[in-house]
């Protein structure tokens, strides 16, 4: 078991945005706006912590255009699914003493 | 340090956005079908208020191969990242022919009206079913389509096709919206 968590997980935030890409099946994306709405964040909130993830190469960000309106889309990175799952084990072995 | 309440209360947290995430996927996967087969519906059982005998054979045979084309278009278009999903909705439709006929042959249907309430008690039935995994709007579709059925198969006789469309088709189309927008 790790001595500290994860810092970059550990934020409530980025935590629930991590659990929402894990729960996305295999590499499977997420607009930005549907991600909105799950995680129930600003849009300059989400944008500010989408940012720290990527910077940390947990999760990929795809930008492009669909029907011509600009769009943002979201997941997670192998390292990012590791890391995820380390601080979940984390948390279990700190609940199970 | 934390605490073990905070990491329960961290992974409550966690499972919360988990499921919400899951939800929200198949509800963006589902709503194509929903409101691709609500106009097909809304167009097959308003057909019926005005064809009768074989040609309303002819307008489902016709609208369901469109409806299937479609979704196996849409089935391919919208196959995971892992390339998953494509065929399934193929072999959904062979599914659902092989049961169909298989229910008719062993309980022949006596009349129209039951031929045409047995589609929507059909898919009632596995809307709901699926909303047991897949999320509550599944489960509130299921359930009034169900009750809008057999509602208008035992009262409104005179005007079950017209309903149907209305009301059948319309709350697949309206459903399809609903979680196309998350």
């Amino acid at each position: 078991m790790a001595e500290q968590p994860d810092p970059l997980i550990h934020q409530p935030m980025r935590l629930k945005i991590m659990a929402a890409l894990k729960a996305l099946p295999g590499a499977e994306q997420i607009e930005f706006v549907r991600l909105r709405k799950i995680v129930e964040a600003t849009e300059g909130n989400l944008g500010a912590h989408i940012q720290t993830l990527e910077q940390a190469g947990y999760i990929a960000v795809e930008k492009d255009f669909a029907q011509n309106r600009p769009r943002t889309r979201v997941k997670l990175t192998k390292g990012g699914r590791r890391a995820f799952e380390d601080y979940v084990g984390y948390l279990r072995d700190l609940i199970a003493g | 340090m934390i605490t073990s309440q905070q990491a329960h209360d961290a992974l409550q947290e966690a499972a919360t956005a988990e499921r919400r995430s899951a939800e929200s996927y198949s509800y963006s996967r589902s709503a194509p079908y929903c409101i691709l087969w609500g106009l097909i519906w809304m167009a097959g059982y308003g057909g019926m208020t005005v064809l009768k005998g074989a040609n309303v054979g002819w307008l489902w045979l016709i609208l369901s191969a469109i409806g299937m084309a479609i979704s196996i278009w849409f089935g391919n278009n919208k196959a995971d990242a892992q390339g998953r999903g494509g065929w399934r909705v193929g072999l959904v439709f062979v599914i659902i022919a092989a049961f169909t006929f298989a229910l008719f042959s062993v309980l022949p249907p006596t009349n129209e009206l039951q031929v045409g309430a047995y589609s929507p008690l059909l898919l009632s039935a596995i809307y709901a079913a699926l909303g047991l995994w897949r999320g509550t709007r599944y489960i509130l579709l299921g359930a009034f389509m169900a009750a809008a059925t057999l509602g208008a198969f035992f009262y409104l006789k005179d005007f079950f096709f017209v309903w149907m469309a209305v009301v059948g088709g319309g709350s697949l189309l309206l459903t399809g919206l609903w979680m196309r927008h998350g």
